[in-house]
């Protein structure tokens, strides 16, 4: 597993360090002290997980998230800070308070080592070019890593899009024409300018008005596609 | 409010001179309409009262819109005493001048012969301690108005004093601060023993400080700058390099007492909102210097680049609290103010007055 350490204290990132050398499995790839920089080591590096701080000069270890393409899995080390605490559904991301439990660190990294066997296939290095399977998001005082593939649909919001999960709405700081050039081609269809539609979460297809088609997702929404993509829609299925 | 007031006032100079009158009434009732030519006598007599009333009213009310009476519950006791006689004699004598023209020419009780030194005399200081009865309710109305009003201030004084310490308290206990600080302790303890020992000792000194410096609320200022050296020491360790430290503190400044924490306060600030943000870190200068007959006191640091987002959990209330506590503590005449007009530099200037 290649870890990056994220943290302004070079004592802190020490401790890790030192604590880390107890996984025989756990090597780490670099060090990181603000937001502008863990980014840039993110994208050079491309580590399995990130053991990121919260408090950091230029901005928050959200903040470094929210703008990676590809966030890697994320622990999140803070000395205390109850609302970022709250922030975390646990089962999504995951938490150390410093100091650091050796017990507890333990525990974290085998929850990831967990994840990546059902998430990733053994090979983690992704090429460039793979479609973009999740992101980080933050909904107030929520965040969550989200697996693109269970978002029935994305819609438009000027520069930003929205994720139509059930129970939720987060928005991502993405266009949505960006997302449909990232996402997988295969399961993601551009219904028209406003809408994206997963096409594992397709139910039913009507004719709307028009000669267009209606998309009932599983979960609620109906989405009308454009006169033009309906008809590209019918091209594809046909094949 | 005020027209509450209004309202009780003139009921109580309607009830007042009203029950005056109707016992005046009464008494020439048992006293002259028995006599002889008491039918007509009592007459005049009653008709004098009423307008005795009436002017006396009217006389009473305006002395209170003329003179500065609701002031007077704050004057000193020996002018009291010498304004209070004065008053109710000048009262007195014109509402006896005016009896004495309503009694003689207008409606004739008086004959000529009845006038007499003593009795114009008599009659005046009569008068005079009726109004000497008018103006003590009243001033005694205002005295425990004002009583009341200052007893309410006091619990409001009390009741923000304690709100203030019980955040002052909170906000000293930095959690954040103290865990980042012993992790750093607990790095340091493999790094470097002789100097985790050392910040183990200065974390007890500082502890031991925020919890009892709710005892005395002000220390001397040589006291509260070995807290913020102790407590800069700590945030040294975390920070290593990026923290810079600058102390420029007159020697005649040393002794002047400043309230608890507040030197802490600012510093904790500059570091928080300044260095912490700052990747490559910067300086904190602590200056002290006397100047015109009070004590000035800038802590200044190098400002967070910027664009910087503001730290979490930060919206001023540590400077509120601490712009509170210096007034509650040092008096009207003591400030706060953070100055950020100059981009390389954010300064907490504070100004407390010295005694003369």
């Amino acid at each position: 597993m290649r870890v990056l350490i994220v943290d302004d204290e070079r004592l802190a990132r020490a401790e890790l360090r030192r604590l880390l050398a107890a996984f025989p499995d756990v090597e780490v790839v670099g060090e990181a002290t603000h937001v502008e920089q863990a980014r840039q080591q993110v994208e050079a590096l491309t580590p399995d997980l990130l053991l990121l701080d919260i408090q950091m000069p230029g901005g928050t270890g959200f903040d470094v998230l929210e703008h990676l393409d590809e966030p890697p899995d994320v622990i999140f080390t803070t000395a205390y800070d109850a609302h970022a605490v709250r922030a975390f559904s646990v089962n999504a991301l995951d938490y150390l308070l410093k100091p650091i439990e050796a017990e507890r660190l333990a525990e974290a990294l085998e929850r990831v080592r967990q994840r990546g066997h059902v998430q990733q296939p053994p090979e983690t290095s992704r090429p460039a070019g793979t479609p973009l399977e999740r992101v980080f998001v933050r909904d107030g005082e929520r965040c969550w890593l989200v697996q693109l593939a269970q978002v029935p649909l994305i819609s438009s919001e000027g520069n930003y899009s929205r994720l139509h999960l059930p129970g939720h709405q987060p928005l991502l700081l993405r266009s949505l024409s960006y997302l449909e050039e990232k996402l997988d081609p295969a399961r993601f269809f551009r219904a028209s300018r406003q809408h994206l539609i997963n096409l594992d979460f397709v139910e039913t297809l009507e004719p709307g008005p028009g000669g267009t088609l209606v998309a009932r997702l599983r979960g609620g929404p109906e989405v009308e596609m454009s006169r033009r993509q309906s008809l590209r829609f019918r091209e594809r299925m046909s094949l | 409010m005020s027209s509450r007031r209004t309202l009780v006032y003139a009921a109580c100079q309607l009830g007042g001179w009203g029950l005056y009158g109707l016992s005046n009434i009464l008494l020439s009732i048992l006293f002259i309409a028995t006599t002889s030519r008491g039918g007509e006598q009592f007459a005049s007599r009653t008709a004098w009262t009423v307008l005795m009333c009436l002017s006396g009213g009217l006389l009473t009310h305006l002395a209170r819109t003329w003179l500065p009476m609701r002031e007077w519950v704050r004057l000193p006791m020996r002018r009291l005493a010498l304004l209070v006689p004065l008053t109710c004699s000048a009262l007195g004598l014109v509402q006896q001048v005016i009896g004495l023209v309503l009694a003689y020419p207008v409606l004739h009780i008086y004959g000529a012969s009845d006038f007499s030194f003593t009795f114009i005399i008599t009659g005046g200081a009569f008068w005079a301690v009726v109004m000497l009865m008018w103006l003590l309710t009243y001033l005694t109305v205002h005295f425990v108005e004002q009583a009341r009003e200052t007893e309410r201030e006091r619990w409001r004084q009390e009741v923000a004093a304690q709100t203030s310490e019980l955040r002052f308290l909170k906000a000293q206990l930095q959690p954040h601060f103290l865990f980042n600080c012993l992790n750093s302790v607990r790095a340091l303890i493999v790094e470097d023993p002789a100097r985790a020992q050392q910040a183990v000792t200065r974390l007890s000194t500082l502890l031991r400080h925020a919890l009892s410096s709710h005892g005395p609320e002000t220390v001397p200022l040589s006291q509260e700058l070995q807290v913020v050296r102790d407590y800069l020491s700590l945030e040294g360790i975390r920070l290593e390099e990026r923290l810079r430290v600058r102390e420029d503190v007159a020697p005649e400044t040393l002794g002047i007492a400043v309230p608890a924490m507040l030197v802490q306060t600012l510093v904790e600030n500059a570091i928080k909102h300044g260095i912490a943000q700052t990747p490559e870190g910067g300086e904190v200068t602590v200056l002290t210097r006397v100047r015109e007959g009070a004590l000035l006191l800038e802590v200044a640091n190098t400002p967070a680049p910027s664009g910087t987002p503001a730290p979490p959990h930060s919206n001023g209330e540590g400077l509120h609290n601490a712009s509170e506590r210096l007034r509650l503590l040092c008096g009207a005449g003591a400030s706060l103010q953070l100055d950020q007009t100059s981009a390389v530099l954010t300064t907490a200037r504070v100004r407390i007055p010295l005694p003369p």
